[in-house]
Order: C-alpha cells, then sequence, then structure tokens
C-alpha cells in the first residue's frame, strides 16, 4: 500500500519524540519526589531514631545522608546516585536500598506476573463468553461476575480467602513467600524461575503453593476489569464494517469472532493490561500486606511507619523507574502495533 | 499531544461540560432574558436531556444505578446517624448502665467480652481491644466519608483552578502544568498517597484531614486534566469571543 511508508516513518518519529521527550519526563518525576520529601520540615534522622539514639550517633547518620549540606548540593548528588543505580542508605537498616529492592523486588515481579497470567484468562474467556451471548444469562452473570470481583476490596476478600483456604481447609499456606523448612538456594530471587534453573521441584512448588492466594486474589480484582474491557471492544468491533463485510463473505461465524474482532479487540487491552503491570509492579502494596508478602510494596510501608525518610525516598525513586520504563515500552508497543497511534 | 488528550478525558467530561459553559455566560447577565414560558421550556428541555439516558438505559443498567444509589445511600444514613444506630460507642468497652442527670453515660465495671463470636448481642461479635465489630463499622463510615468528601474537595479545590488557569493562558506555564501534572498522574496513587501522609504527618497529627488530603492530592492531576483540555476547546467558542 501507499500509505506503508509514511506509516513506518511516522512511527519511527513517533518513537523517537517519545524518547526524546523520556529523560524530561524522568527528571521531572524525580524533581518532584525530591522536592516533596525534602519540603518536609524537621530533622529525618531525628524523626526516625527517636529520643532513642545518642548525639553522636545523630550526627554520624546526619553526616553518612550529607544532610549537612545545601540543598541544591544533595539534590545533585541524589540525581547523580539514581542515574548510577544508588538509591540511598536507609536510617533503620543497615543494608543499602539497592540490596533491599534485590531482595524484595522479585517477589514483587513474581506476583504481578501470576496475577496479571490470572486476570488476562479472566478477562479474555468471561469478556469474550459474554459478547458473544449479548443480553443473555450469560452476559449477565459475567458482567456481574466483573462488577462485584473488581468491586471487593482485596484486604476483604484476601482475608476472607485466608480463612477459607488456609485456616479452615488447610489446602494452601499463607503469609511469606515459603515455608522456613525450605532452604532455597535462589541465585535470582525469583523463586519460580531458580526453582526450574536448580531443578529443585521442592523449591519451584514451595513458592507456588504460596504465591496461589495472593495472585488469585490480586488477579480476581483486576480481571473485573478485563472482563469488562473485552466485553465492551468485542462488542464494539463485532459492530463494525470490517466485521460485517467479513459474514457478507460467508466467513464461517467462530472464524469471524476470533480472527477478526478478537484480534482487533485485543489492542486496547493490551494498553490497559500494560498500565494495569506499571501499576501493580508499585502498587500491590495492600495484596502484599493483606497475605504479608515480602514484596517491595510492604518494604515502603514498613519503612515509612518507621520513619526512615531515606529509604522511602530511595524505594519511591525506584518505584517511579519501574513505571517509567513499563508506561515507554506501553507507548513503543502499542504504536507498533496499531497505526493509529501516531502523533 | 494536547489532542490525544482531549479525545482521552470526553467521556469523563461529558458532564462537566454543561456546567462549564452555563457558568460561563450567566454570571455576567449579557444572555437575553428569555419570556417566562420559553424558560420553562428550556427548562424542561434541560431536564429531558439529563434524565435521557435513564429512559433510554435498559433494565440492568437501571438495577445497576438503583442498587448503586441504594448501597451509598444506606452507608450515608450509617455516617450520619452513626451515634444513634451503633449500639456500642465508637471505643467503648464497658457495658453502659444507663445515663446520669447530666446526660452523660454511666459505664458498669464489667467489659465487652473479648474476641466473643456473633451473638444477639454482638452480631458481628468483638475485637481483641472488646469492641463491639457492628458499631465500629456504623462508625467507620462517619470517617470513610469525611475522607471522601474532603479529599474530592481538595482535589477539586486544586486541579479545576489550575486546569482553567493552565487552559486559557497557554503559554510556558501551561506547558510546564501539563508536564508536571502527567509526571505525577503516572504515579501508583498509593504509593504518592503514601508519600503525601509521609510529608503531612510532620505538619499536622494524623487524621481524617491528614488523610484526606493525601488521597485528595493524587487526584489532582485527573481533574487538572479534563478541565484544562475542556477549557481549551471551549475558550474558541463565539460566545467567550462575545463576552470579551
Amino acid at each position: 500500500m501507499a500509505s506503508d511508508g509514511s506509516g513506518s516513518r511516522g512511527l519511527r518519529r513517533y518513537l523517537l519524540t517519545r524518547l526524546a521527550l523520556a529523560p524530561l519526563f524522568l527528571f521531572t518525576l524525580l524533581t518532584t519526589l525530591f522536592v516533596l520529601l525534602r519540603l518536609a520540615p524537621g530533622d529525618p534522622v531525628i524523626a526516625a531514631l527517636g529520643g532513642r539514639a545518642s548525639p553522636e550517633r545523630i550526627e554520624r547518620a546526619r553526616q553518612a545522608l550529607g544532610l549537612d549540606d545545601p540543598l541544591f548540593v544533595q539534590y545533585g548528588r541524589y540525581l547523580a546516585d539514581v542515574v548510577r543505580g544508588d538509591f540511598g542508605q536507609p536510617i533503620t537498616d543497615p543494608r543499602t536500598v539497592t540490596e533491599i529492592i534485590a531482595t524484595r523486588f522479585p517477589a514483587t515481579v513474581e506476583l504481578t506476573v501470576f496475577a496479571l497470567i490470572v486476570a488476562v484468562t479472566l478477562g479474555v474467556v468471561v469478556g469474550a463468553f459474554a459478547a458473544q451471548r449479548r443480553d443473555t444469562v450469560f452476559d449477565i452473570g459475567g458482567r456481574l461476575l466483573g462488577i462485584v470481583v473488581y468491586a471487593a476490596p482485596v484486604f476483604w476478600t484476601g482475608i476472607l480467602a485466608q480463612l477459607l483456604f488456609a485456616n479452615q481447609l488447610d489446602l494452601l499456606p499463607t503469609g511469606n513467600r515459603l515455608s522456613a523448612r525450605i532452604v532455597a538456594d535462589a541465585p535470582t530471587g525469583f523463586y519460580l524461575l531458580d526453582g526450574i534453573i536448580t531443578v529443585n521441584g521442592e523449591l519451584f512448588f514451595g513458592a507456588l503453593e504460596h504465591l496461589v492466594l495472593p495472585g488469585v486474589t490480586l488477579g480476581l480484582l483486576i480481571g473485573g476489569v478485563f472482563i469488562r474491557m473485552v466485553r465492551v471492544n468485542m462488542l464494539q468491533t463485532l459492530r463494525s464494517d470490517y466485521v460485517e463485510s467479513a459474514r457478507a463473505r460467508g466467513v464461517i461465524e467462530n472464524r469471524v469472532l476470533f480472527h477478526h474482532a478478537f484480534r482487533n479487540a485485543l489492542i486496547p487491552i493490551i494498553t490497559i493490561m500494560g498500565l494495569q503491570a506499571a501499576l501493580l509492579l508499585g502498587g500491590a502494596i495492600l495484596t502484599e500486606t493483606t497475605f504479608s508478602w515480602p514484596g517491595l510494596g510492604s518494604a515502603l510501608v514498613d519503612f515509612v511507619r518507621a520513619r526512615d525518610y531515606a529509604a522511602a525516598q530511595g524505594i519511591a525513586t525506584f518505584f517511579a523507574l519501574v513505571v517509567f520504563v513499563v508506561s515507554l515500552l506501553i507507548d513503543v508497543v502499542n504504536g507498533i502495533i496499531d497505526p493509529r497511534v501516531r502523533y | 499531544m494536547a489532542r490525544v488528550k482531549a479525545s482521552d478525558s470526553e467521556p469523563a467530561g461529558g458532564d462537566l461540560a454543561e456546567t462549564t459553559s452555563t457558568d460561563l455566560t450567566s454570571p455576567d447577565g449579557e444572555a437575553p432574558p428569555a419570556p417566562p414560558e420559553g424558560r420553562m421550556a428550556a427548562l424542561r428541555a434541560r431536564v429531558g436531556h439529563a434524565t435521557r439516558p435513564w429512559y433510554a438505559a435498559n433494565r440492568m443498567a437501571r438495577g445497576f444505578v438503583i442498587s448503586g444509589v441504594l448501597i451509598t445511600l444506606v452507608f450515608l444514613v450509617m455516617a450520619i446517624f452513626a451515634d444513634q444506630i451503633a449500639p456500642y460507642g465508637e471505643d467503648q468497652y464497658r457495658i453502659q448502665t444507663g445515663v446520669d442527670a447530666e446526660g452523660e453515660p454511666e459505664f458498669a465495671d464489667e467489659q465487652i467480652p473479648r474476641r466473643a463470636p456473633p451473638s444477639a448481642a454482638h452480631p458481628f461479635g468483638t475485637s481483641s481491644a472488646r469492641f463491639d465489630v457492628l458499631s465500629r463499622i456504623i462508625h467507620g463510615a462517619r470517617i470513610a466519608f469525611g475522607v471522601i468528601a474532603l479529599s474530592t474537595i481538595v482535589a477539586m479545590g486544586v486541579g479545576v483552578p489550575l486546569g482553567l488557569l493552565s487552559g486559557y493562558h497557554g503559554g510556558r506555564m501551561d506547558r510546564v502544568l501539563v508536564f508536571l501534572m502527567d509526571a505525577v498522574y503516572a504515579f501508583p496513587p498509593l504509593i504518592l498517597a503514601i508519600i503525601f501522609a509521609f510529608v503531612l504527618q510532620q505538619y499536622m497529627s494524623p487524621g481524617v484531614p491528614t488523610a484526606a488530603i493525601a488521597v485528595g492530592a493524587t487526584y489532582i492531576p485527573q481533574y487538572f486534566r479534563v478541565i484544562r483540555n475542556h477549557t481549551l476547546s471551549v475558550k474558541e467558542e463565539t460566545f467567550v469571543e462575545a463576552a470579551r
């Protein structure tokens, strides 16, 4: 087609614009974070250590954090550190924030990926089924299911699920990522992956067992959004001209549904999925605290409770980077799969 | 960039559109005064327009609206009349015997049982701190409504004026604000609220206002976007030109 050439040029320009804006965007995000956290009056070291610490210890912590330097020096150092992948040093923990991220973030990623798989499966199956049988009992049931699982807060479903499956039926474990008796040899920190790499069935299935309850609970919650999205998009594409013309050409109904309608209905779903992934990687906090899942979100909550501003800033900065990278990826993927997205 | 976003927010801004356009015409009173029956007709048309989605909707959609309104009403009643409805006080752990001469409650030494299973006296059981769970839920509705109302006021109070300013004047300030708001918008809302609460706790003691400001602040970008994009399109209309 004639428009193909200009299409790929448009895509290249779109991607380049997006990438050129990226550093500016990231800079704004980091500056906002720094300003927000440094706005707070009072001494963060005293806030974190309380009145218990000796004056020498407080002075040492202040110097380690560089709090005696002028604000713009601290700001410059913060940006330089982030560029080098250094997220700072907590006041209340001897490990660096980077070390904490290395142990905690894999747990969050595992939870997110598992939950997304559950959500997409649920959303696509129920959503497509409901759209195909519009205004029948299946459709109403599917929509109701979508609303109910979406409206139920995760701490409510989570606690009930733990009560039933862990306490009453004793089917599944809850809390933490592994039983204490399993001594894990985990090179990457992603236990499922490690279980496969080291051919350790106990590790793999132990981790999977622990992942089921939080993963399914979170997956159901997001699945509610997907059910509605898939259904609405399917209905829209089913009404469109090309589906009409495919039917007119005598293409069999199942092929119309899955080849013509479904594939196009997937485009907005991929966008939503990416956005959800970005939010979850930084926002599964409620699920993590409900299930005592040792992810990065619950680490942030712990540090905020301890009023550890240095650790909170480091983790929040890391989340900002994650969200930034994931949303950039979504834009790029969207630009490639949907030719209508160009600017 | 702006055009893409304008279409983004169109569905959400649908009902805001009407309020904005009426606000812009009525205050200066330059709209020609309509004859009374014309006014009634206009009002009727307006009501008809506002209620059209209701009549156009199918049974199921109406069912959703009704059940949603009912649930909200139940919570609202619970929040307003919490003191009258709840069988026990919010932090009551002793059994009340009566009221003294001044109307202050009197308590027995007997305490509410700890972690009791559901019973007639405590339909939802009691907690480990000897609180009646049902009463805690009813009182909790009040706190929830307080946070919701206050955070919406905060989000609108900041987001709407900024959006109007940004959309109307444009220029460099507009670009900076849009960029800033986009950066904030991209951030996971719960983490943002936690950070705001973290900063706020240095200024004020924790409570409903602190929580409301922290939550409300995370919603500022959404109001900002809708209002800014709508201002951008409305400011080109002839009636704005005429008012100038």
